[in-house]
Protein backbone atom coordinates (compact mmCIF):
# COMPACT_ATOMS: atom_id res chain seq x y z
CA UNK A 1 0.00 0.00 0.00
CA UNK A 2 1.71 2.99 -0.68
CA UNK A 3 0.51 7.04 0.74
CA UNK A 4 -1.77 6.95 -1.91
CA UNK A 5 -3.36 3.75 -1.71
CA UNK A 6 -3.44 4.07 1.95
CA UNK A 7 -5.42 7.17 1.74
CA UNK A 8 -7.48 5.90 -0.43
CA UNK A 9 -8.34 2.92 2.33
CA UNK A 10 -8.85 5.67 4.69
CA UNK A 11 -11.17 6.89 2.78
CA UNK A 12 -12.74 3.99 2.26
CA UNK A 13 -12.86 2.88 5.72
CA UNK A 14 -14.44 6.25 6.85
CA UNK A 15 -16.66 6.65 4.54
CA UNK A 16 -17.92 3.02 5.66
CA UNK A 17 -21.12 3.57 7.89
CA UNK A 18 -22.06 6.88 6.15
CA UNK A 19 -25.09 6.75 3.99
CA UNK A 20 -26.24 9.23 1.33
CA UNK A 21 -28.50 9.50 -1.22
CA UNK A 22 -25.06 9.15 -3.40
CA UNK A 23 -22.70 6.28 -1.39
CA UNK A 24 -23.52 2.65 0.05
CA UNK A 25 -25.87 1.74 2.24
CA UNK A 26 -24.50 1.75 5.93
CA UNK A 27 -22.94 -1.94 6.36
CA UNK A 28 -24.74 -4.12 8.66
CA UNK A 29 -23.60 -5.95 11.71
CA UNK A 30 -22.47 -9.01 9.50
CA UNK A 31 -19.95 -7.07 7.29
CA UNK A 32 -18.28 -5.33 9.85
CA UNK A 33 -17.72 -8.35 12.26
CA UNK A 34 -16.20 -9.83 8.66
CA UNK A 35 -14.04 -6.02 8.04
CA UNK A 36 -12.68 -6.40 11.52
CA UNK A 37 -11.67 -9.81 11.18
CA UNK A 38 -10.05 -9.47 7.78
CA UNK A 39 -8.30 -6.00 8.97
CA UNK A 40 -6.90 -8.62 12.03
CA UNK A 41 -5.77 -11.05 9.38
CA UNK A 42 -4.33 -8.66 7.09
CA UNK A 43 -1.91 -7.37 9.93
CA UNK A 44 -0.76 -10.73 10.59
CA UNK A 45 0.16 -11.60 7.36
CA UNK A 46 2.26 -8.34 7.90
CA UNK A 47 3.56 -9.74 10.74
CA UNK A 48 4.65 -12.96 9.19
CA UNK A 49 6.52 -11.18 6.47
CA UNK A 50 8.71 -8.91 8.85
CA UNK A 51 9.61 -11.83 10.79
CA UNK A 52 10.15 -13.32 8.05
CA UNK A 53 12.36 -10.16 6.70
CA UNK A 54 13.79 -8.17 9.90
CA UNK A 55 16.80 -8.68 11.79
CA UNK A 56 15.79 -5.70 13.67
CA UNK A 57 15.13 -6.81 17.55
CA UNK A 58 12.49 -4.08 18.39
CA UNK A 59 10.88 -4.70 14.95
CA UNK A 60 10.33 -8.56 15.38
CA UNK A 61 9.26 -7.81 19.12
CA UNK A 62 6.39 -5.79 17.81
CA UNK A 63 5.66 -8.30 14.77
CA UNK A 64 5.76 -10.97 17.54
CA UNK A 65 3.02 -8.67 19.54
CA UNK A 66 0.87 -8.07 16.34
CA UNK A 67 0.74 -11.95 16.10
CA UNK A 68 -0.03 -13.08 19.26
CA UNK A 69 -2.99 -9.73 19.81
CA UNK A 70 -4.28 -10.58 16.83
CA UNK A 71 -4.98 -14.20 16.63
CA UNK A 72 -6.42 -14.10 20.19
CA UNK A 73 -8.84 -10.92 19.16
CA UNK A 74 -9.89 -12.91 16.00
CA UNK A 75 -10.39 -16.52 18.22
CA UNK A 76 -12.55 -14.85 20.36
CA UNK A 77 -14.49 -13.49 17.20
CA UNK A 78 -14.62 -16.57 15.75
CA UNK A 79 -15.83 -17.82 19.10
CA UNK A 80 -18.97 -15.07 19.17
CA UNK A 81 -20.05 -15.68 15.29
CA UNK A 82 -20.21 -19.61 16.19
CA UNK A 83 -21.81 -18.62 19.40
CA UNK A 84 -24.53 -16.82 17.25
CA UNK A 85 -24.72 -19.31 14.91
CA UNK A 86 -23.82 -16.28 11.89
CA UNK A 87 -21.93 -16.08 9.09
CA UNK A 88 -19.92 -12.73 8.29
CA UNK A 89 -20.32 -11.24 4.54
CA UNK A 90 -17.70 -10.12 2.55
CA UNK A 91 -18.08 -6.81 1.04
CA UNK A 92 -16.38 -3.88 -0.45
CA UNK A 93 -14.66 -2.94 2.53
CA UNK A 94 -13.09 -5.89 3.12
CA UNK A 95 -11.92 -6.57 -0.31
CA UNK A 96 -10.28 -2.99 -0.67
CA UNK A 97 -8.11 -4.04 2.56
CA UNK A 98 -7.19 -7.29 0.91
CA UNK A 99 -6.38 -5.47 -2.39
CA UNK A 100 -4.41 -2.50 -0.83
CA UNK A 101 -2.39 -4.78 1.35
CA UNK A 102 -1.38 -7.76 -1.03
CA UNK A 103 -0.09 -4.40 -2.65
CA UNK A 104 1.37 -3.42 0.71
CA UNK A 105 3.01 -6.54 0.85
CA UNK A 106 4.96 -6.61 -3.04
CA UNK A 107 5.85 -3.20 -1.78
CA UNK A 108 7.62 -4.26 1.73
CA UNK A 109 8.96 -7.65 0.23
CA UNK A 110 11.59 -6.29 -1.71
CA UNK A 111 12.75 -3.64 0.96
CA UNK A 112 15.58 -5.31 3.11
CA UNK A 113 17.26 -3.92 6.15
CA UNK A 114 16.44 -0.73 7.84
CA UNK A 115 14.43 0.76 4.35
CA UNK A 116 11.84 -2.34 5.63
CA UNK A 117 12.27 -2.09 8.83
CA UNK A 118 10.78 1.93 8.66
CA UNK A 119 8.48 0.71 5.54
CA UNK A 120 6.65 -1.72 7.50
CA UNK A 121 6.84 0.24 11.17
CA UNK A 122 5.52 3.62 9.06
CA UNK A 123 2.66 1.19 7.67
CA UNK A 124 1.66 -0.35 11.34
CA UNK A 125 1.47 2.80 12.67
CA UNK A 126 -0.82 4.56 9.82
CA UNK A 127 -3.16 1.35 9.14
CA UNK A 128 -3.73 1.19 13.23
CA UNK A 129 -4.57 4.94 13.28
CA UNK A 130 -7.02 3.94 10.27
CA UNK A 131 -8.33 0.92 11.44
CA UNK A 132 -8.91 2.91 14.79
CA UNK A 133 -10.74 5.30 13.68
CA UNK A 134 -13.08 3.79 11.93
CA UNK A 135 -13.80 1.19 14.85
CA UNK A 136 -14.22 4.11 17.06
CA UNK A 137 -16.45 6.40 14.66
CA UNK A 138 -18.44 3.94 12.94
CA UNK A 139 -18.24 -0.21 13.84
CA UNK A 140 -18.68 0.65 16.96
CA UNK A 141 -21.75 3.45 16.92
CA UNK A 142 -23.42 0.84 13.92
CA UNK A 143 -23.07 -2.47 15.18
CA UNK A 144 -26.36 -3.80 16.87
CA UNK A 145 -25.82 -6.63 18.95
CA UNK A 146 -24.02 -6.23 22.06
CA UNK A 147 -21.67 -9.15 22.22
CA UNK A 148 -20.28 -7.46 18.66
CA UNK A 149 -20.17 -4.30 20.29
CA UNK A 150 -18.18 -5.51 23.80
CA UNK A 151 -16.08 -7.82 21.51
CA UNK A 152 -15.12 -4.30 18.97
CA UNK A 153 -14.72 -2.34 22.49
CA UNK A 154 -12.09 -5.02 23.39
CA UNK A 155 -10.42 -5.10 20.01
CA UNK A 156 -9.98 -1.17 19.95
CA UNK A 157 -8.48 -0.80 22.98
CA UNK A 158 -6.32 -3.59 21.97
CA UNK A 159 -5.36 -1.92 18.72
CA UNK A 160 -5.23 1.73 20.77
CA UNK A 161 -2.08 -0.66 22.35
CA UNK A 162 -0.70 -1.23 18.82
CA UNK A 163 -0.58 2.18 17.79
CA UNK A 164 0.81 3.86 20.70
CA UNK A 165 3.55 1.19 20.11
CA UNK A 166 4.06 1.09 16.59
CA UNK A 167 4.51 4.97 17.22
CA UNK A 168 7.38 4.22 19.41
CA UNK A 169 8.90 1.75 17.14
CA UNK A 170 8.50 4.68 14.44
CA UNK A 171 10.23 6.84 16.55
CA UNK A 172 13.17 4.76 17.70
CA UNK A 173 13.84 3.72 14.08
CA UNK A 174 15.17 7.11 13.01
CA UNK A 175 13.67 6.62 9.84
CA UNK A 176 13.91 10.10 9.19
CA UNK A 177 18.05 10.34 10.34
CA UNK B 1 11.74 -12.94 27.98
CA UNK B 2 9.33 -15.90 29.53
CA UNK B 3 12.09 -16.60 31.90
CA UNK B 4 12.37 -19.72 34.47
CA UNK B 5 10.83 -18.97 37.99
CA UNK B 6 13.70 -18.64 41.17
CA UNK B 7 13.52 -19.42 44.31
CA UNK B 8 12.60 -16.48 45.47
CA UNK B 9 9.05 -16.64 43.93
CA UNK B 10 7.47 -20.18 43.48
CA UNK B 11 4.90 -21.00 41.34
CA UNK B 12 2.50 -23.19 43.65
CA UNK B 13 -1.12 -24.66 44.25
CA UNK B 14 -1.73 -23.63 47.18
CA UNK B 15 -5.23 -23.47 48.11
CA UNK B 16 -7.43 -20.48 47.97
CA UNK B 17 -8.44 -18.72 50.39
CA UNK B 18 -9.97 -15.32 51.59
CA UNK B 19 -8.83 -12.19 49.05
CA UNK B 20 -10.32 -9.40 51.00
CA UNK B 21 -7.92 -9.86 54.18
CA UNK B 22 -5.23 -11.23 55.91
CA UNK B 23 -6.32 -13.26 59.19
CA UNK B 24 -4.34 -12.43 62.51
CA UNK B 25 -1.57 -14.66 63.51
CA UNK B 26 -2.36 -16.23 66.41
CA UNK B 27 1.09 -15.93 68.93
CA UNK B 28 2.63 -19.61 68.74
CA UNK B 29 0.67 -20.72 65.93
CA UNK B 30 2.29 -20.31 61.79
CA UNK B 31 0.26 -18.03 60.13
CA UNK B 32 -0.98 -19.48 57.28
CA UNK B 33 -0.76 -18.31 53.87
CA UNK B 34 -2.99 -16.17 51.73
CA UNK B 35 -4.11 -16.05 48.36
CA UNK B 36 -4.49 -12.02 46.84
CA UNK B 37 -6.16 -11.56 43.36
CA UNK B 38 -5.07 -9.09 40.77
CA UNK B 39 -6.87 -8.58 37.66
CA UNK B 40 -5.83 -7.86 34.57
CA UNK B 41 -8.17 -5.68 33.20
CA UNK B 42 -8.36 -2.88 29.89
CA UNK B 43 -4.40 -3.29 29.86
CA UNK B 44 -4.10 -2.41 33.45
CA UNK B 45 -3.08 -4.61 36.43
CA UNK B 46 -6.06 -4.03 39.14
CA UNK B 47 -4.75 -2.77 41.76
CA UNK B 48 -1.63 -2.05 40.38
CA UNK B 49 0.03 -2.21 44.11
CA UNK B 50 -1.20 -4.77 46.17
CA UNK B 51 0.56 -5.38 50.02
CA UNK B 52 1.23 -8.78 50.87
CA UNK B 53 2.97 -11.18 54.34
CA UNK B 54 6.09 -13.10 53.51
CA UNK B 55 4.72 -16.26 52.39
CA UNK B 56 1.39 -15.29 50.47
CA UNK B 57 0.43 -16.24 47.20
CA UNK B 58 -0.20 -13.40 44.40
CA UNK B 59 -2.54 -15.02 42.01
CA UNK B 60 -3.49 -12.37 38.32
CA UNK B 61 -6.25 -13.68 36.42
CA UNK B 62 -6.35 -12.15 32.50
CA UNK B 63 -10.19 -10.72 31.78
CA UNK B 64 -8.61 -9.16 28.57
CA UNK B 65 -9.17 -10.72 24.79
CA UNK B 66 -5.12 -11.12 24.63
CA UNK B 67 -2.54 -12.77 26.48
CA UNK B 68 -0.56 -11.05 29.07
CA UNK B 69 2.30 -11.94 31.51
CA UNK B 70 2.79 -10.72 35.37
CA UNK B 71 6.87 -10.40 35.08
CA UNK B 72 9.24 -9.16 37.79
CA UNK B 73 11.22 -6.69 37.19
CA UNK B 74 14.30 -7.69 39.58
CA UNK B 75 17.18 -9.46 37.48
CA UNK B 76 18.52 -10.92 40.57
CA UNK B 77 15.22 -12.67 41.41
CA UNK B 78 13.06 -13.33 38.18
CA UNK B 79 9.42 -14.65 38.67
CA UNK B 80 6.98 -14.69 35.98
CA UNK B 81 3.57 -16.15 35.66
CA UNK B 82 4.68 -16.76 31.70
CA UNK B 83 2.01 -16.35 28.98
CA UNK B 84 -1.51 -16.03 30.72
CA UNK B 85 -4.58 -16.38 27.89
CA UNK B 86 -7.53 -14.87 28.51
CA UNK B 87 -9.55 -16.19 31.20
CA UNK B 88 -6.37 -17.54 32.48
CA UNK B 89 -4.92 -17.65 35.87
CA UNK B 90 -1.78 -17.89 37.85
CA UNK B 91 0.02 -17.40 41.36
CA UNK B 92 3.27 -16.81 42.50
CA UNK B 93 4.40 -17.42 46.51
CA UNK B 94 6.39 -14.68 47.70
CA UNK B 95 8.98 -16.02 50.54
CA UNK B 96 11.13 -12.85 51.45
CA UNK B 97 10.17 -9.13 52.40
CA UNK B 98 10.47 -6.64 49.39
CA UNK B 99 9.19 -4.79 46.99
CA UNK B 100 8.87 -6.56 43.50
CA UNK B 101 8.15 -4.42 40.64
CA UNK B 102 6.67 -5.96 37.55
CA UNK B 103 5.16 -5.77 34.10
CA UNK B 104 3.52 -7.21 31.35
CA UNK B 105 6.03 -8.78 29.18
CA UNK B 106 3.76 -8.22 26.01
CA UNK B 107 2.72 -4.79 26.77
CA UNK B 108 5.23 -3.28 28.68
CA UNK B 109 3.67 -0.33 29.50
CA UNK B 110 1.53 -2.12 32.00
CA UNK B 111 3.35 -2.16 35.37
CA UNK B 112 2.24 -3.12 38.62
CA UNK B 113 3.80 -3.65 42.31
CA UNK B 114 3.63 -6.58 44.88
CA UNK B 115 5.14 -4.94 48.65
CA UNK B 116 5.84 -8.14 50.35
CA UNK B 117 6.03 -7.35 54.35
CA UNK B 118 7.16 -9.83 56.91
Amino acid sequence: MNRLTSISIGIILMAAGCATADSPKPMNDLEIAHTAYTAGQLDIRYAHLALGISENAEVREFAELMVRDHVAVNDAAVALITKLNVTPQDNDLSKALVSGASDKRGELSGLRGKAFDCAYAQNELSYHQIVNKTVAETFIPSVTVPPLKTLLDGALRTFKQHEGHAEMMVAGLQCGS
Amino acid sequence: MLRGVSAAAILLGIPRQSHACESKADHGREREPVVHSVVIRNFAFEPDEIHIRVGDRVEWTNEDIVPHTATGSDEGHPWDTELLAPNQSAGVVFPASGSHDYFCAFHTNMKGRVVVQS
